[in-house]
């Protein structure tokens, strides 16, 4: 009898990878090891639980809304984050966005109001996930927009401060919302949804920089 | 323009009209041409087709206890599928490149997650760390199926495994995703496998 095969051989059998006098070899081999029958036995339970894991499985809640609201629309370029300012100017609108969104998700997320605990609703745990994620993305942005910050003229810099006004002051009603009612989850969804967004079009901007 | 008009646009707006107009019989290739002209809508149509296959996808890649990461990598999906719907042409069925898609948004995000670790002294080699950290194991009177057991591999034989034995891509495939080799594939696959059955024998 063969010395036991090793077990990338067993596997490859599994897999149908050897040639047929290999595979007659082991064939022959297992008939007298129980211990290499074993293991291919197990192997072909595993490749069934395998082809058996093979199932959809829906999402617990519905996950379209927040998909949704990060959909850039196709073909809207040149809207109001493009009209009338150039590129380090978009990058720079991108970068003070960035830091004061993080300012409003550090009140946010660390400073509670006084006397309220921190929400431990369903509504609080979804805010600090799509938090996380923006928090990290934010980080990955402002790391790629801080390299055009020294390009930026006083004319560009007011460019960016209009266009920073206008976003806050969204960012600003949704915060005041959110903080007379924290456990609101349509308000947490709805706040989060606009880092979001914003997110994904500082992404966009950024591809349309010059590569330095 | 205000941001205003931005909110109203077809892809953001919370009223999606042609999703439940869409005929029952639209053909997802018809769905497919109006999503890449912008119809959210009908994207919302496809988005509810293929969701469960790609959250379970994405639930057996990360670990199948892990439903909140799974449904972040659902969602991110699904935003890149629409950022590269126009680029789709048809030429394969749209479920075998949306999967395709799906396995590259979650191998990309594990590197970023490898480079994280990294940079904060880590290692980067999640299965070095898996390797490392003191063996997970379930409780003996704990019945062990396949998912838990899944959950408990490191990550890259576990990545290995969903994609070569449940999700039928090929070693050749899974290291040109991978940036590997094919080697490292079966080896990662023979490792997750032997795991498995010491596991699920307990």
């Amino acid at each position: 009898m063969m010395d036991h095969p090793g077990l990338d051989i067993l596997n490859r059998y599994a897999d149908g990878d050897l040639s047929p006098t290999e595979r007659s070899a082991i064939d022959a081999h297992a008939a007298a090891c129980g211990d290499c029958r074993s293991t291919l036995d197990g192997l072909a339970r595993l490749a069934a639980a395998a082809r058996a894991a093979r199932a959809d499985v829906e999402p617990a809640r519905d996950l379209w809304p927040d998909i949704r609201s990060r959909l850039s629309p196709r073909g809207r370029r040149s809207a109001w984050w493009f009209a009338g300012a150039n590129r380090p100017a978009l990058a720079a609108a991108a970068l003070l966005l960035v830091v004061g969104s993080s300012l409003v998700t550090a009140l946010l997320v660390r400073r509670p109001p006084p006397g309220r605990p921190t929400p431990a609703s369903p509504a609080g745990v979804a805010f600090a996930a799509a938090d996380a994620r923006y928090v990290s993305a934010a980080a990955e942005l402002s790391a790629a927009l801080e390299t055009q910050r020294p390009t930026l003229s006083p004319a560009t810099v007011a460019v960016v401060e209009r266009n920073l006004a206008i976003v806050d002051s969204a960012i600003a009603e949704a915060r005041t919302a959110l903080l007379a009612d924290p456990n609101n989850r349509a308000l947490v969804e709805m706040l989060a949804a606009s880092h979001r967004q914003k997110i994904d079009l500082l992404q966009r901007t950024i591809h349309l920089l010059p590569r330095t | 323009m205000t941001s205003d008009q931005f909110a109203r646009d077809p892809a953001s707006a919370q009223s999606t009209p042609s999703a439940r107009d869409a005929p029952s019989g639209a053909s997802e290739t018809t769905l497919v041409r109006r999503a890449q002209a912008g119809d959210a809508g009908a994207f919302e149509a496809l988005y509810r087709a293929h969701a469960g296959r790609i959250h379970g996808l994405m639930l057996r890649l990360s670990g199948s206890g892990n439903q909140m990461r799974a449904e972040e990598l659902t969602q991110d999906v699904f935003v890149r599928v629409w950022e590269r719907l126009p680029s789709f042409r048809g030429e394969s069925a749209l479920g075998s490149w949306l999967h395709r898609m799906a396995v590259n948004v979650f191998l990309e995000q594990e590197r970023g997650d490898r480079r994280r670790v990294a940079r904060v002294g880590g290692s980067g080699d999640d299965d070095d760390l898996a390797a490392d950290a003191p063996a997970r194991r379930e409780s003996p009177d704990e019945r062990i199926d396949l998912e838990r057991a899944l959950a408990l591999l490191p990550p890259g034989a576990r990545t290995v495994f969903v994609l070569h034995d449940i999700e039928g891509y090929t070693h050749g495939e899974i290291a040109a995703l991978t940036h590997t080799a094919p080697g490292t594939s079966r080896a990662h696959l023979f490792r997750a496998r032997q795991l498995l059955m010491e596991r699920l024998d307990q």
